[in-house]
């Protein structure tokens, strides 16, 4: 095993398509842990999502193997960042376990918002930042234009920045050598009392949890009886080892390694990202720093659209729950959609993630309700409500006044859309507005907005009115006094609650018009006239109408047709399980579906 | 069931050429194929006379495709052999649709000597314009001059089919279209709104109530007029589409939608007998095989639960003004339907869509508007 002068720990970050996983991809390749034919494009994105959306979601880590060009072998340990801001605690965690990063910059789009903001976050945690220049292969790629922003806009040494195409494979053997070169070994002393940094747990189906560390101090052995110092619990450990794509056992880990452990955790969410372990006996005096509980922000009710797919989906949601630690949840009930759960995200991509894996692996067809922040209700009384469920919202005459939380969001731009994403900013509410000029033609707003306009829609609009040049990155930043009301949809007089929302007062009638619109669409024509209201209490807001049906008849019925016909009747009866009743009013699916949904060309 | 009678369905699908909007087993008629498939009707019917049981045919239905195409000796002989190998009731309806454009007054003469009592004329549009644009080969006056040829050589009983709801189409010309075949003096009427079938060049090209075929409000102004005029004109409503003088009813269709037996022939015909439904492999390449390798040219066979029987006479029922027979109903169910169907009849007639009458549940005129979803509660 290698000693720590031969050791290094690393992260690749970049922003979102500037070729992350490629790299990584063709790192691993270049070490030859794993052979060619094995090799499946992106490694490390082992989550189909993730593959299809060019988003890293869960983390992992590799050990490789490297000959330098000084003759000796390096053991280089590349640990994996999840690529968006809904996991930047995450990510934390994860630079908290390297000694150095290599930043990609995408060389014909240069420097973005999350370059920057992954660089600060680099500089943090004293992090070494090695840059790399990436796509060169590209016709539109600006290698010169790429080193001055490096230079100027991040303060590294463009001039030595490596440039290559890690999809074509030019120059990546130089990026090896620059880990070496340019990052410092890992500090520690094996002798000392273990502290382990947890940046990562993965659910085992046979193992139980695999926990992925970073040895800070001490040495973590099989055998040995260690506590996690905030989770509280203690564990022997059955198994340590590194991975070099396939799981490698070894007899230990030293104070510098990364590495894996089982030992007996049953499930991921005894474990928390960020925690120390230590050993039982001989404990560290402290943790390590930084350790923070990953918090829901964003929270939607899960039913299932045929009522007695329920058992399977509080059984998807378990086994979910097993390798996502972060999504809470909890069972939930509407008069409309029956039983359910409540669930917390920690932003609308999780969310999303969640929802497609419950659909795809599980087969689930889902409704989701409108996804809410977790408001903070000051009562007259004196009493303090947390709400983010629209169903307890309480009496308004009781409320003193309502807070919501805030986020600080940089969005990175070329100088000529700023026209455009300014007022998208001040019609979501957006305050003190700051623009930085980094270099020139490109620009760099900073804005307050409420966390309820983000992930309302916010990132899809700023797609759209940027054409896509705009990026976006944000961090929570606390609490504001806010002017809310609950904005509920009536369908028949009947209220639907799993369409109420918590809105802004001042949104509360445009929100109540798409809802509506949507609904309108959406809700087939019944043999009677169909009335959709949105309300605030019991003043009609918003309004609109399902005509009746003049007729509803095949017009051609033969010896040839009976047979179809009645096939389809017992098709329809079926069909009728899948549609939610609200008073008598059918409503199918894709229109609860469709009032989440946004008009993104609006 | 009292009405039934047993029915013979023909199914001969070749057409001059396919229309836009039809999604019916038809083909652009082939020469060698069309003798091949005499030849493998003509075996199938002897093997087919068992089914009947010695009844013999109260109604003959030749349909297609357009059966009119093939030569008058080829359809006598067809029914020559039906006559000879099952028998005729003494008062069987025997019908045959015809294309316009396909007909000659020594056809017509040939085909109504051959013991074909009823013609349907495919009018669909008396507007030259109209008639163009749904790919129809002949001329209103196609139409006309075949009526009165057919009226001459002696087919008192005679329909006429009509499209409303063409693309393009108002309300005045719908009207016009309805007086126009009116003035024919027909004895029945079949009036079919446009239906966008997927897979055809209509259906891919149209959306429903979007232009440029009439909007929700003008096909309700064409539908209302019709019902009207066809009224007035002496025309009873006995089906959602069909009109007849009273007597005149078309004796096949009803025993379908009586829940009655029929037995069929030919590429894709369906037969039922007492609960046992089946249709004939549809391709006459594949009918014809398996004819000559001695096979029964199943495409499908099922038999139905007393429930689905009983659902079929519900929703076929629902569509006449004759309404659904409770007592045979109660027969199939061993029950009685008002204690199983009780909320569904309810509703039914809570909407104003039925009434019970006579041991009978007969549709209301709105109800026959609302027939698929009335039908619905039953399911």
């Amino acid at each position: 095993m290698a000693d720590k002068a031969h050791t290094r720990n690393f992260s690749i970050i970049a922003h979102i398509d500037h070729g992350k996983s490629t790299l990584a991809d063709r790192l691993i390749q270049l070490c030859g842990i794993i052979s060619d034919r094995d090799f499946k494009d992106q490694i490390l994105d082992s989550l189909y999502l993730e593959r299809e959306r060019g988003i890293t979601i869960k983390s992992q880590a590799v050990t490789l193997p490297y000959v330098a060009a000084d003759g000796e072998e390096y053991e280089l340990n590349l640990i994996d960042t999840p690529g968006h801001v809904d996991f930047s605690y995450e990510v934390s965690r994860a630079l908290a376990s390297c000694e150095g990063v290599i930043l990609v910059v995408d060389a014909s789009q240069g420097v973005e918002a999350q370059t920057l903001a992954n660089l600060y976050l680099a500089l943090e945690h004293d992090l070494e930042v090695v840059p790399v220049i990436n796509k060169i292969d590209l016709i539109s790629a600006d290698v010169d234009e790429a080193r001055r922003q490096i230079s100027d806009e991040l303060g590294l040494d463009g001039d030595e920045a490596v440039a290559v195409s890690a999809k074509e494979g030019t120059n990546v053997p130089e990026v090896l050598e620059a880990i070496v070169t340019q990052l410092p070994p890992p500090t520690g002393d094996p002798a000392a009392l273990l502290q382990a940094l947890i940046f990562d747990a993965a659910y085992d189906p046979y193992r139980g949890t695999i926990i992925f560390v970073r040895v800070m101090q001490g040495t973590l052995k099989a055998g040995q009886v260690i506590r996690f110092m905030h989770g509280g619990t203690e564990h022997k450990v059955e198994e340590v080892g590194i991975l070099q794509v396939k799981r490698i056992v070894k007899k230990e880990l030293r104070a510098g390694q990364v590495g894996y452990f089982f030992a007996g955790v049953k499930t991921v969410a005894d474990t928390n990202i960020g925690d120390t372990i230590t050993l039982a006996e001989e404990p560290a005096t402290e943790p390590l720093p930084g350790f923070r509980e990953a918090k829901p922000v964003v929270f939607s009710s899960i039913y299932p659209v045929a009522t007695d797919d329920y058992p399977d989906l509080a059984d998807a949601l378990d086994k979910l729950k097993l390798n996502d630690a972060s999504l809470i949840y909890q069972k939930d009930s509407s008069q409309a959609l029956g039983f359910g759960f409540r669930c917390g995200f920690l932003g609308l991509l999780h969310l999303e993630v969640v929802q497609e894996r419950l659909e795809r692996e599980f087969g689930l067809s889902l409704i989701l309700t409108t996804p809410s922040v977790r408001y903070q209700i000051y009562m007259q009384d004196g009493d303090e409500l947390d709400i983010e469920n629209p169903a307890y919202y309480p009496d308004p005459a009781s409320i003193d006044y309502c807070e919501e939380p805030y986020v600080r969001a940089s969005i990175m731009m070329p100088e000529r859309y700023i026209g455009a994403v300014m007022p998208l900013c001040l019609d979501r509410r957006g305050e003190n507005t700051n623009l930085h000029y980094p270099n020139p033609g490109r620009v760099e707003l900073s804005v307050d907005l409420p966390l309820a306009e983000v992930i309302y829609d916010f990132y899809d609009k700023l797609k759209t009115v940027t054409q896509g040049y705009g990026s976006f990155d944000y961090e929570m930043t606390g609490y504001r006094r806010s002017d809310l009301v609950k904005l509920d949809i009536l369908v028949n007089g009947e209220k639907v609650d799993a369409l109420s929302m918590l809105v802004h007062s001042e949104k509360a009638r445009l929100r109540a018009l798409h809802a509506v619109n949507k609904l309108k669409e959406s809700i087939p024509r019944q043999q009677f006239k169909i009335a959709i209201q949105g309300a605030i209490g019991s003043k009609i807001i918003a309004r609109s109408t399902v005509n009746a049906y003049r007729k509803d008849v095949t017009s051609k019925c033969y010896g040839g047709d009976v047979s179809r016909k009645r096939k389809l009747l017992e098709k329809q009866k079926a069909g009728k399980k899948r549609m939610k009743l609200v008073g008598n009013v059918p409503i199918p699916q894709k229109a609860f579906l469709a009032v989440l949904q946004t008009d993104t060309d609006g | 069931m009292a009405r039934s009678g047993l029915g013979l369905y023909l199914h001969l699908p070749y057409c001059p050429a396919r229309c836009p909007y039809c999604d019916f087993n038809a083909k652009r008629y082939d020469h060698g194929e069309a003798r091949r498939l005499l030849a493998g009707l003509a075996v199938h019917l002897e093997r087919i006379v068992p089914l009947a049981q010695g009844r013999p045919l109260d109604t003959v239905y030749f349909g297609g495709g357009t059966p009119a195409m093939l030569p008058a000796t080829e359809l006598a002989a067809l029914l020559a052999r039906m006559r000879g190998l099952m028998g005729f009731t003494p008062r069987a309806e025997i019908s045959l649709e015809a294309n316009p454009g396909a007909l000659s007054r020594g056809k017509l003469a040939a085909l109504r000597s051959a013991g074909f009592n009823r013609l349907s004329l495919g009018a669909q549009s008396f507007d030259p314009g109209l008639l163009k644009a749904i790919g129809r080969g002949h001329t209103p006056d196609d139409t006309r001059r075949a009526a009165a040829q057919a009226r001459q050589v002696g087919f008192g009983d005679l329909n006429l089919d009509l499209i409303h709801g063409l693309p393009g189409q108002s309300p005045a010309q719908a009207a016009a279209d309805i007086a126009a075949a009116l003035e024919l003096e027909p004895k029945h009427l079949s009036l079919y709104e446009l239906t966008l079938a997927p897979g055809t060049p209509f259906g891919r090209q149209y959306r429903p109530g979007q232009p440029p075929l009439p909007g929700d409000d003008e096909m309700a102004a064409m539908e209302q007029h019709a019902l009207a005029a066809l009224e007035a004109a002496g025309l009873e409503r006995y089906e959602v589409s069909n009109f007849a003088r009273p007597g005149m009813e078309c004796r096949h269709n009803q025993n379908t939608w009586a829940g009655g037996d029929y037995l069929s022939l030919g590429p894709g015909a369906h037969g039922h007998l007492s609960g046992v439904r089946w249709a004939w492999l549809s391709d006459p390449a594949e009918y014809c095989d398996a004819m000559e390798r001695g096979e029964e040219p199943h495409a499908f066979r099922e038999e139905l639960s007393r429930e689905q029987r009983a659902l079929e006479l519900i929703m076929l029922g629902l569509r006449t003004t004759h309404g659904v027979e409770l007592a045979p109903l109660a027969a199939l169910l061993g029950t009685d339907p008002r204690r199983m169907y009780g909320p569904a009849m309810a509703q039914l007639q809570a909407r104003g869509w039925a009434l019970v009458r006579q041991g009978r549940l007969i549709p209301t005129p709105a109800g026959l508007a609302m027939a698929d979803a009335a039908a619905a509660l039953f399911a």
